[in-house]
């Protein structure tokens, strides 16, 4: 095994010596990363946007909603563990929620009527804790006949009315949350059973009602039976409830545009890279020939022009990294006057995956068939041309 | 007794297939090259000398017949097996001097270094290569760029490369081709030394006859045929 540092050595050495080629091409290297990194941040910051207006508006891609009627017997905590078990293959149990509905519920003291009636929600599983609106600190709030402090009360979010009532936001507001301490009080405040429903996010576009539904009537089969329940009635309704998949789809197809300008801009500087491989193996066609002759093998001759492209490379993404952080006040502020949007930041971790599989893809293009096409070289042609 | 052989052919054909028929570049070759000998191979233009370089050298196989250097026969070695027989046995030294004007003539010497198993170090190596300069009388041009120094002086450094890796077998081709007459008489005589200096069999390939003459032996090749071995 020859050691790999003496072949690193020689490549170095070979490369630095024509160094306007050299300099020329870290610099088409170290351009194309760059555009790489800002369309990639460009792409990262409007679609974030997007989604987050796409979420407010219609939810998550693939939000769920299974409503029971009847617990079968179970207690609200039984229950959860069950639905758990079986959603678990389809989302995380991180994004389950479960919520107790109790329809009418009059929250005032009589005989004042400022909240008047409307849903009681409890949440007795939270996926996400989001930040709710509270009620005037004034306000009378009485369940079940006993005062409550107003604390206990707080306003759901858009996106907490939208999952768990299915309305919108600008749609007249209803339904208030109670801190499940006073989940009592609550129950009797509403003469009718209360209803559970869970929302979970799956995240695919794939509409999975169907398999939901299987995967609840196997598990409930033998409840429902003990119940007398007929398989036919379920006393559950699975609900997809995320909505706008054209908007989604044109979201998807925003993303796409800008990861097509990004790579797209890689392979470019990948193509210039390779040209200019392919003259250099060219010119260098008698060295990598006489190396054979002075006993390099196949590997040696493709690691000379491979650790050619990688020292490019390696050299190209140090200039990238000062030219992103040179350039990020400047591409800060062209973002937010030409698309009013803030915190770009070039030099971000999340990128730097994408920035080594960007390389790689490069290394691959332009150094692939320059190093075979080295290895390939009969050294005798190169050698002695006057072979016969 | 006669002198065990650095390298023999037996029977060896190269044949190259061309549009108009295929041309036997090297007909049925047996020859041997003793130890710590000089052989002088002489022959027109297109009688063959260049494909023996290149059949001896291991960089091309022969359609047919047998290549064994020292007891080894070569002649079904794969491009790498032949690769590393090369760097430990077998030092070329061409017409084009091949010298790389980014290295300094030292680095040049030392080019299989980089490609050797062994684990020499560096300094060993550059150590070395200093030490063949000398052998060869240009010492004063180690720190030198290959382009700035003579034809002569060129190929001597191709010939130190050739040693670098203390071959048993150096084969040069048209090493004189590129100098003139007086230069061309100097590099000759120090080929023609070198099984005495440092013991190395030695195959010049010429068609100077002059240059020839100074060899221990001579031998010619006619379209591709040994006439006088």
């Amino acid at each position: 095994m020859i050691p790999r540092g003496r072949i690193v050595r020689l490549a170095i050495q070979l490369s630095w010596a024509s160094k306007l080629r050299f300099v020329l091409l870290t610099l088409i290297a170290a351009v194309a990363m760059v555009v790489f990194l800002v369309v990639t941040e460009l792409s990262r910051l409007s679609s974030e946007d997007l989604k987050q207006s796409i979420s407010a508006e219609a939810g998550k891609t693939g939000t769920y909603a299974v409503d029971f009627s009847s617990t079968l017997g179970l207690s609200p905590n039984a229950l959860r563990t069950l639905v758990t078990g079986v959603l678990e293959p389809f989302a995380p149990t991180s994004s389950l929620t479960m919520v107790e509905i109790l329809s009418d519920v009059s929250f005032d003291c009589p005989p004042e009527a400022t909240l008047g009636t409307q849903p009681a929600l409890i949440v007795l599983h939270k996926g996400l804790n989001e930040t709710r609106g509270s009620i005037s600190a004034g306000t009378n709030v009485c369940l079940g006949g006993q005062r409550v402090p107003p604390a206990a009360i707080t306003v759901p979010t858009d996106a907490e009315r939208l999952e768990w009532l299915g309305e919108g936001p600008g749609s007249s507001s209803s339904g208030l949350v109670v801190d499940d301490m006073y989940q009592r009080l609550v129950l009797l405040s509403d003469p009718n059973p209360p209803n559970y429903r869970f929302i979970f996010v799956t995240g695919r576009d794939r509409d999975q009602t169907f398999e939901i539904e299987k995967s609840l009537s196997v598990r409930f089969q033998t409840l429902m039976k003990s119940f007398g329940i007929p398989a036919t009635e379920v006393p559950f309704n699975v609900t997809r409830i995320d909505s706008a998949p054209e908007i989604r789809r044109a979201a998807t197809g925003v993303d796409l545009v800008y990861s097509l300008v990004a790579w797209g801009v890689l392979i470019l500087g990948a193509l210039g890279l390779l040209v200019a491989e392919m003259i250099v193996v060219r010119d260098r066609s008698w060295f990598y020939g006489l190396s054979r002759a002075v006993g390099a093998r196949a590997l040696e001759i493709g690691s000379l022009v491979l650790v050619d492209i990688l020292f490019v490379l390696g050299v190209g993404t140090i200039l990238t990294l000062i030219l992103a952080a040179a350039l990020q006040p400047i591409a800060a502020s062209f973002v937010d006057r030409t698309f009013q949007i803030q915190g770009v930041a070039l030099l971000r971790a999340s990128t730097f995956p994408k920035l080594m599989l960007g390389e790689g893809l490069i290394l691959i293009l332009a150094g692939c068939y320059p190093a075979l096409r080295a290895v390939r070289q009969d050294p005798v042609d190169v050698l002695e041309p006057r072979v016969l | 007794m006669k002198a065990p052989a650095a390298a023999a052919l037996a029977s060896v054909s190269v044949v190259y297939p061309t549009p108009s028929g295929p041309v036997h570049a090297l007909d049925d070759v047996t020859v041997d090259f003793p130890e710590m000998t000089s052989t002088a191979v002489v022959g027109r233009s297109g009688s063959g000398k260049s494909t023996l370089v290149s059949v001896l050298a291991l960089l091309r196989r022969p359609t047919a017949g047998q290549v064994q250097l020292r007891s080894v026969v070569t002649s079904a070695l794969s491009s790498d097996a032949a690769a590393k027989v090369r760097a430990g046995g077998i030092g070329v030294v061409f017409q084009a001097f091949h010298l790389e004007n980014s290295l300094t003539v030292w680095e040049n010497v030392m080019l299989p270094w980089y490609f050797q198993t062994a684990r020499t170090s560096r300094s060993l190596a550059h150590d070395r290569a200093l030490e063949l300069l000398a052998v060869l009388g240009i010492p004063e041009l180690a720190d030198r760029n290959p382009n700035e120094v003579s034809g002569g002086q060129r190929q001597r450094v191709a010939i130190a490369r050739a040693l670098f890796a203390q071959p048993t077998l150096l084969i040069a081709d048209e090493p004189t081709g590129n100098l003139d007459e007086e230069t061309a008489n100097g590099v000759a005589e120090t080929l023609f030394l070198l099984p005495l200096t440092v013991g190395t069999t030695v195959v010049v390939v010429t068609h100077d006859k002059a240059i020839a003459d100074r060899a221990g032996r001579k031998i010619s090749l006619i379209k591709g045929r040994v006439s006088d071995p």
